[in-house]
Formats: C-alpha cells, structure tokens, sequence
C-alpha cells in the first residue's frame, strides 16, 4: 500500500497545476451562481441579460471544466503509459495491478472525492442539510465517474494526449455515423420503459466492458487485445442501442414498496376528450386524454400516473389493448397546495373543499380511427394503472416584501423584486437553490440534460389561510451548479386573481410559499370503467365531437393542459 | 549459471522478422556485448529481455524466469538504460532518485551518494533540463544505486561525446568491480565495448552471427599479409574461414577466422614461396570484416 501511495503521491506531484486550475474553474462556477443568485436591477431587461450572461459564463466553465477533467484524467494515467515500447515503469519493480490501483486511487481521490471537498462549502452555504448532502455528495461523484470512466478507457489505450483527442473525435463520428445509420434503420419501437431499459443495458454493459479493457491492458499491456475487447463492447452498446427489444421497467421502477397510507387509494377512469395534434405531428393521430379520478387519497399526496395498460371492450365484441408510458396532470390545479395544509395550518373547511376534486389526466396519441370508434360506443375500460406517490411539503414561506427570504430543506427562496403593475396584476422576481434529488441521479446518468425535479408551486397565500393564489411562471434561468440548482425567476397573476373583497388589503401581510412533491414510492391500481365516454372539456381546444352518446354530469371542470 | 537465455526468440513486426530463431546464453557475472550494425535486431532483442516486447516465437529467460512472467522481484534486481527510455523529466533529479529508492529494498544510499559525486550530476535540475549525456548518467545512477545482479544497457553510447562516454564507461566498469553483477549491452560502438565486455554476440538481420568469449574471439581472428616472391600466384577461391582474400601487387591479404597451425598449413600450401606476416584484430576490425563478409554473401545470394 505504501508502494501504491507513492505513486499517487508522485501523480499528485505531476498533476497538481492542472488540478488547481481545475479547482479553480469549479470556483469560478460557484462565484458565478452566486452571483446569480444575487444579482439586483431596477430595469427587468437588463436584469434577464444580466442573469443570462452569467449563465453563459457559467456553462463555459462548466464545459472547460469537463474537458480538463477528461485532459487530466488522460494525463493521470499516460504518466505511466500503457501504450509504447520505452515504458519506464515497466522496467521498474512495479506490477501492473500496483499501477492499476493507484491510477484508480488517484481518479477517485483527484476527481471523485476533491470535487465534493471544493463543493462542499458551496453546498452549506447553499443549504443542503444531512439529507440533501448525502444524495449531492453520491450524485457528483456519480457525474464525475462517467465522465473520468469513459476518458480512463481511452487514455488506457493511447500513447499520449494527442493520440487521446484523437481517438475520442474517432469515437464521437463513429457514435454519430451510427445513429445515423443503424438507428434509422431499427425497428424498435419508443416506449420510455423499454427506453429506460435499453439505458440500463448499455450502462451495465459500459462499465464492466471499461473494467475488462482497463484491467486487461494493466495487466497484459497487449493493446492489440484489449482494442479488440473494446471494439466489441463498443459494437454491442451500439446494438443494444439500436435493436434492444424489451421492456424490463416492470422489475426496475415499480418494485418499490406502497407508503402504507395509500393502501385505500383507489382510481377510477372518468371521460376521454380528444385533441388534435400540432401541424408537425402524424395527422393520423389524435391525442386522448383520459380522466382518473383518485379516492381516498390523504391530503398531503399526490398522485401521478406513470403507464397505464389496459384493454378496451366495445359491445360489437371488439377489443384493443394498449399499453404505454402516459405525461399526465392534475384535473385541478387546487390540490397542488395540499402541502400546506400541515405547516401553515390550512381551515379544515378550506381544506376540505380543495380535496374534493382530485384526479389526474392521462395523455397518449391514439388513431383517429380508435377515436372515431370511441365515439360511436362507449366501450368498457379494464385497465391497470402504475402511479407515482409524492407527498407535498412546504419548503419556503416568506413575507411578501423585497429581501425576504425563507427556506428548509436546503430550499433557500428570496424574494428579490417585485412590482405592482398598472393593471392591478403582481410581478414577483426570486432567486432561488434548491438540491437536485437523489432520485434525479439515474435520469441525469442516463439523459443527461433532462431535469425534472420535484413538482413544485409558488403560492400566495394570505394571513389567515383563507386566500390562496397560484402564481405562474413567466420567466426563469435554470442553472445546474454541482448538484444545486440555482433558478432566478419571474412570476406573476392577474388582478382578478388578486381580487379579495373579504379583505383588499390582505396583499400587506400575504406570504410567499413553496410547495415541493417529494417522491416516496409507487402504487399499481386496477381501473375500471362501465362506459368509456367523451367529454368536451373546453370548445375550440378540443377537438368538437361529432357523436356524443354519453354526458356525464358531475365531471370536473378541465384544467388547461401543460403547455 | 546462464543470467539470460533464449531459445529460437523470433520476433517480427508484419512481414519484417527483427530477430530470427536467437538462441543465446549469457553467463552470469559476464559482461555480455551484443553487436550488430542499426537495425540488426539488438535493441528488439533487449526489449523482448525486458518485457517490453512479447517474442513472436520461442521464448527468453532472464534471472531463470521467462521474460514475459517478469515481476517486481526480478526487477528489483535488474537494471535498464536504454537510449529512448520515456524518465520522467519533469522531475528534478532529487525528485527521481526519491521516486525510484522505495522500490529497491537494496537501494545503497552511500552507492547513490558516490555515484551522484562521481558523474557530477546537478540535483536540483529537472531531467528535461539534463544535456542527453548527463541524462544517460542519471539513468544509469537510478539502475546502479540498487545494485542489480543485471544491467542492461541499449545502446547507452548513442549520441554522447567521447567525454561522457569514458565517464559512463568508467562509471559502469568502476561499479561493476563492487560486485558480482551481470552486464548485457548492446551497441554498435566497439571501441567502448571493447573496454567492457569479455563477451560478444554479433547479431546480423536478425540473426546470431556468433557469440563467444571476447579472449576467444580476438585469439582466433588474424590479419594475415602474405608477400609474394617469385612470381605470379592464383588466389582462386578461399576456404572455409577467409575473409576478404585479395591481392594488390605481390602482396596479398585475408582475414583467418579460425587462425591456428591449420591456417598457416593452409596458406603455404597456396602460396609456397611467399612470406608471411600475422597481425592481431582490433574488435573493431573483426566487427567490420564480419559485417562486409555477411553484407557480400547477402548480395551474392540476391543475385
């Protein structure tokens, strides 16, 4: 082991310029969404210019930073090299299972474990507590492996740097030549659990083919070989990637256990509507959206529907069965503040009448053909439904006025503006970070880019709880710092919206709240329906229905979708 | 006790055999020369000693282990200079020898400290820094220091004036007094070699001219200077063991590469009135007449 120090210790020694300007680029960063989050202007133009160039700035460092790292990762193992016949090491009483680990030893230690050390006063003063920090610390590390794994098996396998660069553009023409090509070219279909799967796969199947071709080649030096080895995971991925078949998502996401306080949860399929799909969109389809309506759902849940399957009985004696992963929202945008209800201390009558109307709806492209069918006979509904449980909880709440801030759960909101505009409406502007959840890790690893994160809302909401008002986003900068997501944001509601004749001036002493949804596990539900029947939720957007057969008459009224 | 064997070690790149069926033993505590003009497969041959190279057939043996299963307790008694080494010269050379001591269990610091004054070698400077002369020494101090049972050296000679050769030269026949080690090097500078060895290979395309001990070799090589008297005389074809057989008026020349009474028997036999006059060979010499002789039968074989 002391051995193996040394040689990390000598790394170091080689390395440690390039890493202290690597630091210093994740300083930078971090200076950067600071400022971010601080910066203050009278004129909102200038102040989204302002905020939008720092995020440019940001994301630069942000890309300089990932190609150092991959440099230094090169550098770190081409120190020793792997590749040539003048190798000094080699000729050295050092074994290549010695260098093995300590190049993996000197990864983990320069690019897993410093990043979280240089972070780490970034994250406290962020606000991540003992919860957040955890899930942070693992995420970043995680970031940081696939990144230093993928350039570790190249730099395993190249002379030097230049040769390294090489081969990563060889490989990057190679990955676009065969999306091009193969995957054009591939009958798989696109379900978002098969899409998962596939990802899975070709995770699994990346690190241990990195493993094989990084312990083969410091064990054997026969770069010959461990090409050959990576030549064919390389081809495998891309074939899994390409002509993956199944769908594996049933053992992977819904295997977590049902919070106890849902068992009694039951859904029940309300009406279908049908809206026409963008002029880009196959014209032979229709979007369906399908009503679920959930019963006894504590308060401080929510729902959301994930894949429904289900088959589709018409009394002719035709049957469809579908199955698919299905965007949904929430029938009411009421329930979306349940979350209030234990920490700000929400009236039981309130309350009360916000659950009453509870429910999601359920999106997929159908042929109109399907569609045409649905109309002319209500067909039975005996479906399977996979939801997602969040339970809501309020993680800011502060006084309506500029500088207040508030927060918990490493949620840190500050009101930064705000302005009373001539129309009666209210122009809020925030500053707001909040840590990206652990559960966020495998979509980050996996599709990168895409950001979900909690469900979350802006309310207003008066002194006595008695007044609530939802408040819609106009314009925001996300800004994904190291784990923590720094968000500058406008918001805004209209005067009718404001409008309290209870008592006008309630705005004086009105608090600003969020609400987040944090997940806490899964429930599969059977679903039901006699008649399947459309509803027109709203003329003009919807499409108009030729055939109405049934009405139903204590259906909610329709949110509008998500745009 | 052979320190280095091979048996049929072939090695080739492509279509190119580097080194064909060598078969070599190089006793230990011998100071072991292989020779060969560039590219006769010297530096090949080291390389597949140190596990730089894998044979392409049969195999080699160093310390009594097969070079490719060489681990760190063979290394740590085995010392490499080579001319194209990849040190690490971004490290000065306190740096180096700092790296290089904790894994020797035998490092001699007092050795380090003698050497060091020695080759008079700047510490503080970095490697990148070193002109390539001070450079090898600094090489040759890292293998040294540990007191190897093997030094190989790959054309250590390259590039260096003949100052720093003398030192190097001197430096590594000084050490090798202290101790029974084994020293393998290759070079095609013979002058040096000459110094060291007290054995010689001769490696052509590849393949193993001879190897014996550098006493035997220069015993059995003569220049042989015949005068003729009396007339004309025919050369006609040499025999087995003459090299480079000509004529320039009434003298006539050739090299015995088994000179003993049965060459003398020999030539006075075709020349029966001429007088003789023997001469010694330089290795020198003897490298350069073996090299033409193999570079003629190479041509007469194309043609």
């Amino acid at each position: 082991m002391n051995l193996t120090w040394h040689i990390v210790k000598k790394d170091f020694l080689r390395l440690r310029l390039a890493l202290a300007l690597w630091v210093a680029l994740m300083v930078g960063q971090f200076i950067l969404s600071y400022e971010i989050l601080h910066v203050v202007d009278a004129d909102a133009t200038i102040l989204r210019l302002t905020v939008k160039s720092l995020d440019y700035m940001q994301n630069v460092l942000f890309g300089l930073q990932l190609l150092l790292c991959c440099l230094l990762v090169a550098a770190l193992i081409q120190e020793d090299p792997l590749v040539g016949q003048e190798t000094w090491w080699v000729t050295r009483p050092i074994s290549g299972a010695r260098l093995l680990g300590a190049k993996l030893l000197g990864l983990v230690l320069f690019f897993w474990v410093l990043p979280v050390v240089v972070t780490l006063p970034w994250w406290l003063y962020s606000g991540l507590d003992s919860r957040a920090l955890p899930g942070a610390m693992v995420q970043l590390m995680s970031g940081q492996a696939v990144l230093t794994l993928l350039a570790l098996v190249i730099a395993v396998l190249s002379a030097n740097a230049a040769r390294f660069v090489v081969v990563i553009l060889l490989l990057i023409f190679a990955w676009m030549c065969f999306f091009i090509i193969l995957v054009a070219h591939s009958s798989q279909t696109g379900s978002w659990g098969g899409g998962q799967t596939r990802a899975l796969v070709e995770v699994v199947l990346a690190v241990v083919g990195i493993g094989v071709v990084v312990v083969h080649q410091y064990l054997t030096r026969r770069s010959t070989h461990s090409w050959m080895i990576f030549s064919a995971g390389f081809i495998l991925i891309l074939a899994v990637a390409a002509y993956w078949p199944w769908d594996w998502s049933n053992w992977t996401t819904w295997r977590s256990s049902e919070p106890p306080a849902l068992a009694s949860v039951t859904v029940t399929p309300g009406t279908v509507a049908f809206t026409k799909l963008g002029s880009n969109e196959d014209p032979s389809l229709v979007r369906m959206d399908l009503e679920l309506r959930y019963a006894n759902l504590p308060a401080d849940y929510e729902l959301s529907t994930g894949r429904i399957t289900g088959t589709l009985m018409w009394p002719d004696g035709m049957k469809r069965t579908g199955s698919g992963w299905i965007q949904s929202y929430p029938t009411s945008t009421a329930w979306r503040i349940m979350g209030l209800k234990a920490p700000a201390g929400v009236t039981p009558e309130k309350w009360r009448e916000v659950m009453q109307d509870r429910g999601d709806i359920a999106m997929s492209l159908i042929p109109r053909s399907f569609a045409a069918k649905l109309r002319q006979q209500a067909p039975v509904l005996d479906g399977r439904v996979e939801l997602t449980a969040y339970q809501g909880e309020m993680v800011a709440n502060a006084p309506l006025r500029e500088g207040a801030r508030g927060g918990h759960s490493g949620y840190h909101v500050q009101i930064m503006g705000i302005e009373r505009l001539e129309n009666g409406g209210l122009v809020l502007n925030t500053a707001e970070s909040f840590p990206i959840l652990a559960s966020e890790i495998f979509s980050l690893v996996v599709f990168p880019g895409h950001f979900v994160g909690p469900p979350s809302r802006y309310v207003l909401c008066s002194q006595d709880r008695t007044k609530f008002v939802q408040l819609q986003s106009h314009a925001e900068t996300y800004t994904m710092t190291k784990s923590v997501m720094v968000v500058r944001q406008s918001f805004g509601c209209d005067a009718r919206q404001l409008a309290n004749p209870a008592e006008p001036n309630w705005l004086d002493r009105a608090e600003l709240l969020k609400v987040a949804y944090w997940p806490v596990g899964a429930l599969v539900r059977s679903a039901h329906s006699d008649g399947l029947v459309e509803k027109d939720f709203r003329p003009g957007k919807w499409l108009k229905p030729e055939i109405l057969l049934r009405q139903s008459t204590n259906a909610p009224a329709a949110p509008p979708p998500k745009s | 006790m052979n320190i280095i064997e091979t048996h049929n070690l072939t090695r080739r790149f492509g279509r190119t055999e580097a080194v064909h069926a060598l078969d070599l033993a190089v006793p230990e505590g011998s100071v072991f020369a292989l020779l060969g003009p560039n590219g006769a497969g010297k530096s090949t041959t080291i390389k597949v000693l140190m596990d730089l190279l894998r044979p392409t057939a049969g195999d080699a043996r160093v310390l009594g282990v097969d070079s490719r299963r060489l681990g760190p307790r063979e290394r740590e008694q085995i010392g490499y200079v080579s001319e194209n080494q990849q040190l690490p010269v971004w490290m000065t050379l306190r740096q180096y020898l700092d790296y290089c001591r904790p894994f020797y269990p035998r490092w001699d610091r007092d050795l380090e400290q003698t050497l060091l004054g020695r080759f008079d070698l700047p510490e503080d400077r970095k490697l990148k820094h070193l002109s390539r002369g001070m450079l090898m020494k600094a090489a040759l101090l890292s293998s040294l220091a540990y007191r190897p049972r093997l030094l190989v050296l790959d054309e250590p000679f390259s590039g260096l004036d003949p100052l720093v050769r003398d030192e190097f030269v001197r430096g590594v026949l000084e050490v090798s007094e202290l101790g029974e080690w084994s020293v393998f090097i290759s070079s095609h500078e013979i002058e040096e070699v000459e110094r060291l060895c007290d054995w010689i290979a001769v490696l052509d395309e590849g393949r193993l001219q001879f190897a014996e001990s550098t006493e035997a070799l220069l015993g059995r090589f003569r220049r042989v200077e015949v005068t003729l008297q009396g007339g004309a005389a025919n050369l006609g074809s040499p025999p087995p063991g003459w090299l480079e057989l000509e004529r320039t008026g009434d003298l006539v020349r050739l090299i015995a590469t088994q000179y003993g009474p049965e060459t003398e028997r020999a030539c006075r036999e075709r020349f029966p009135t001429g007088a003789f006059a023997v001469q010694a060979m330089t290795l020198r010499e003897i490298f350069i007449a073996l090299a033409r002789a193999g570079r003629n039968a190479r041509k007469g074989a194309a043609a």
